[in-house]
């Protein structure tokens, strides 16, 4: 099983190109600031300042206005991927494209808009746009429409693991034959109404958390939109397209008792087994992980799951948690730490700020910070990308460099 | 390449269904095959002002061995449904899931308005004078949480996920538990859709002017419209090997999928309807055969003049010569449109057409749109043997979604009792 990635859109708080995103996040900046003008005091939060629409083409820029913010971050980010994969949609055949877009909220933040004026002026109030937008499959809709893509078009809700599971959904459709090329990702957007939620559930965070050392609840909310373009390696050669990165394997599972006060990682365990299985590799081959820590109570979970697993291993891997520079963007988090990882493996920064930013999941139940981080990153052939969600959803890929 | 990691076949071990015309696979199979109406004045929640009030509402209890009062009062009522969906099946399937390992198990379940009533409250109390209301609820609110919940009851650590392409979700969930068989990523999935009927909907749908004054009347030159439905469907979709294994017999298999997206306009069909027939195409050839073995199709009918418009021609497209001699029904007539879980509706439906021969009438439509060339079974159900079967949906944002169902057991014609009897049920 493999598709190759031949393209990335990146719409986030930390930059819009993989290459700004990478040498950004190695510097050690952070997106993640106080909120304002939402009534949040004290509230913090990464959102994406400006959505680029550079790349959306000429005759979609005019319906751009009346979509939702979610639907604008995945259209930016699906038309930044295919400019970057340079692939010529006019020249394919449009019904062996896909689209799979994982998002964790989805269209929720457009259905409080809906409601509200319904609650404002009764029913008279419920406008036939906005509803329009009440699915949130709408994304990949517009995208659908602006790029003539006329394969598979799916959209799924995986926790916040949405983003990652979409690519591992794929790869499935890649490997099965349904298509030639598939453009996927996770985005999630933030908004007053979110904010507020959240805030009223008792889960912003007010200080900035540090992964694996935090563990109370709650999360800094971010947003943005991650596309790739994933192909069959036949295909790619064929128009000899580079390859930015290979998904060289994939797996997702559920542990149910995430929620409770004793955890237990057995779910976790067997996806991240089943991924190296899957990539036909032992972990110590393995040398980076993108992980989905965040100064919550679910990081002590991950890194149990993660020290078991390299347990046997001849070296403990290098283990980033981007969500410290880039807030928790939900389903857009996993496929950030997708082009992440491939933006560190293709060009390995050597800033020394680098060092502060990877940790070692020492055997003895400790975590301790990573040494020689550069050195390690420049021989890395492989990253594993994990997503965990509060609510049991835990998906893992395995990416190879491309070099 | 197409076939190339096509080892391991799936089929449905199970059915669950709690629905507007009853909560049990037999009730609701009956009142498919009496015409029974489950459109009626909604008594749930307050219309005044709407522009249409009617829809198809659970409205008899649920049995209580499949939702013990603890869990009534407890969960809302799109998790209701679908575990009491869930538990039939899983008996159905005659299961323990306790003696299977549970990352081999998962959850595949759509919904297009998940805890949508959470969401209402919180609205209209942010919006009003506070009080009463515990926001915690609200991490019940998003859509994944309803297949997560099921997961957690359940004690499931495989796959979860919510497939979220709206009205053809249900479909979509199929497909993909079929797809996990293959790429052995678990053995048996609980595959579905579910969902609670709110105002948020009902007005949504009304605005868009989608909903009808009269009853539902699939492909009758007089339709004007749909009306909602709620509910929830469940199958079990496990790996034939799988079943096998565990002795059990499988009837029908899940033989084929296919999806297709229009990429024409948000909230209307392609009007030459070649999205779906992509989508129905990709289904069959993915089953390894052609419209030449389809003997019934099971379409998405919702009574809007564009939709069914549109499945006439896609429908008689991918059947060819065929298209006037192989019948098809709706349901919708029935239980109204289920959005997400519709799909899943109408492949059980499927199945039990499989097991008894008899083809369900599309109720209310009695004078065909004379542009249909479609043969709708209408009036009565219908004696005819099923072997193959084809389900399509349709959705919002111009997505397609197909199945194929095999019957794998010799096919039987009008065995009206055996198929409404739950112990025959697959």
């Amino acid at each position: 099983m493999s598709a190759v990635v031949t393209g990335a859109g990146v719409v986030s708080p930390l930059g819009h190109s993989v290459a700004e995103l990478t040498r950004r996040f190695a510097l050690g900046e952070s997106a993640i600031l106080p909120v304002t003008g939402t009534g949040r005091e004290g509230a913090l939060a990464a959102v994406v300042a400006d959505i680029p629409q550079d790349a959306i083409p000429a005759g979609t820029l005019r319906r751009v206005g009346r979509m939702d913010r979610i639907t604008r971050l995945f259209l930016a980010a699906a038309s930044r991927a295919v400019v970057d994969s340079g692939l010529d949609l006019q020249a394919e055949n449009s019904e062996r494209v896909g689209l799979v877009f994982g998002t964790g909220l989805g269209c929720l933040l457009t259905n409080a808009a809906y409601f509200e004026k319904v609650i404002e002026s009764g029913p008279a109030g419920a406008s036939p746009q906005l509803f329009a937008y009440t699915v949130s499959s709408a994304a990949a809709g517009e995208v659908s429409i602006a790029l003539g893509i006329r394969g598979v078009n799916a959209t799924m809700h995986a926790g916040l693991a949405a983003g990652l599971q979409a690519i591992g959904r794929a790869v499935d459709l890649i490997h099965l034959g349904r298509a030639d090329v598939v453009l996927a990702g996770g985005g999630d957007a933030l908004g007053p109404t979110l904010l507020q939620a959240l805030d009223d559930m008792g889960l912003l965070k007010r200080s900035v958390p540090v992964p694996f050392e935090d563990a109370a609840p709650g999360l800094v909310p971010g947003e943005g939109a991650v596309v790739v373009v994933l192909e069959s390696p036949q295909h790619a050669a064929a128009r000899q397209a580079r390859p930015l990165a290979r998904v060289a394997g994939y797996a997702s599972g559920f542990e149910p008792t995430l929620a409770e006060r004793q955890r237990q990682t057995t779910g976790i365990d067997a996806v991240l087994r089943r991924a190296l299985a899957a990539a036909a590799r032992p972990a110590g081959d393995v040398g980076i992980v993108m992980s989905s820590a965040h100064g919550t109570p679910l990081d002590a979970v991950e890194a149990a799951a993660l020290r078991r697993l390299y347990a046997a291993a001849p070296a403990a891997p290098l283990v980033f948690a981007p969500k410290r520079a880039l807030g928790d963007g939900f389903a857009a988090s996993g496929a950030l730490a997708f082009v992440l990882a491939a933006g560190l493996m293709t060009n390995p920064p050597r800033p020394r700020s680098i060092d502060a930013l990877a940790v070692e999941i020492a055997a003895d139940s400790g975590v301790r910070p990573a040494t020689r981080v550069a050195d390690r990153l420049a021989r890395a052939r492989s990253a594993m990308i994990h997503g965990l969600c509060y609510s049991g959803t835990s998906v893992a890929v395995v990416l190879d460099s491309a070099g | 390449m197409f076939f190339s990691s096509r080892k391991r076949r799936a089929g449905i071990t199970g059915c669950g269904v709690v629905s507007p015309v009853g909560n049990s696979l037999p009730a609701f199979w009956q009142a498919l095959l009496d015409g029974r109406r489950g459109c009626a004045p909604i008594r749930r929640f307050d219309t005044t002002g709407m522009s249409v009030t009617w829809a198809a509402e659970i409205a008899d209890p649920i049995p209580e061995h499949r939702l013990s009062a603890a869990e009534r009062e407890r969960l809302g009522r799109v998790d209701q449904y679908a575990l009491a969906a869930t538990r039939e099946a899983i008996a159905a399937a005659a299961l323990d899931l306790a003696a299977i390992d549970p990352t081999r198990v998962g959850v595949l379940l759509g919904t297009t308005l998940g805890g949508m009533e959470i969401g209402e409250r919180y609205l209209a109390q942010t919006a009003g004078p506070r009080g009463g209301f515990d926001a915690r609820a609200l991490l019940h609110h998003p859509y994944y949480d309803v297949a997560n919940r099921l997961a957690r009851t359940l004690g499931v650590r495989g796959p979860v996920l919510s497939p979220s392409i709206a009205c053809a979700s249900g479909t979509e969930a199929i497909g993909i538990a079929l797809d996990f068989v293959r790429l052995d990523r678990g053995d048996l999935f609980i595959v579905g859709g579910a969902e609670a009927l709110s105002p948020f909907v009902v007005n949504g749908f009304n605005c868009l002017r989608a909903t009808t004054a009269d009853v539902v009347r699939p492909f009758d030159a007089r339709r004007s419209g749909l009306l909602l439905g709620e509910g929830s469907a469940v199958v079990i979709v496990e790996a034939l090997e799988h079943a096998r294994q565990r002795g059990v017999t499988v009837a029908v298999e899940v033989a084929g999928t296919g999806m297709a997206g229009d990429a024409t306009h948000m909230t209307a069909p392609a009007r030459d309807g070649s999205g779906a027939a992509r989508a129905m195409r990709m289904a069959l050839r993915d089953a390894g055969t052609d419209s030449a073995a389809v003997d019934f199709v099971s379409a998405h009918g919702t009574g809007t003049v564009f939709n069914d418009a549109m499945e006439c021609a896609a429908i008689a497209a991918v059947l060819g010569d065929r298209a006037g001699s192989v019948p098809v029904n709706s349901i919708k007539g029935a239980i109204g449109h289920t959005l997400a879980a519709a799909g899943s509706f109408e492949a059980i439906m499927c199945v039990m057409a499989m097991r008894s021969g008899l083809v369900p009438a599309t109720l209310n439509c009695e004078q065909l749109d004379p542009a249909c060339s479609l043969d709708v079974v209408m009036g009565a159900p219908r004696p005819h043997p099923v072997r193959c079967a084809l389900s399509t949906s349709s959705a919002f944002a111009g997505n397609n979604a197909a199945v194929v169902l095999r019957n794998l057991t010799p096919a039987s014609i009008g065995n009206r009792n055996d198929a409404t009897d739950e112990r025959h049920a697959v």
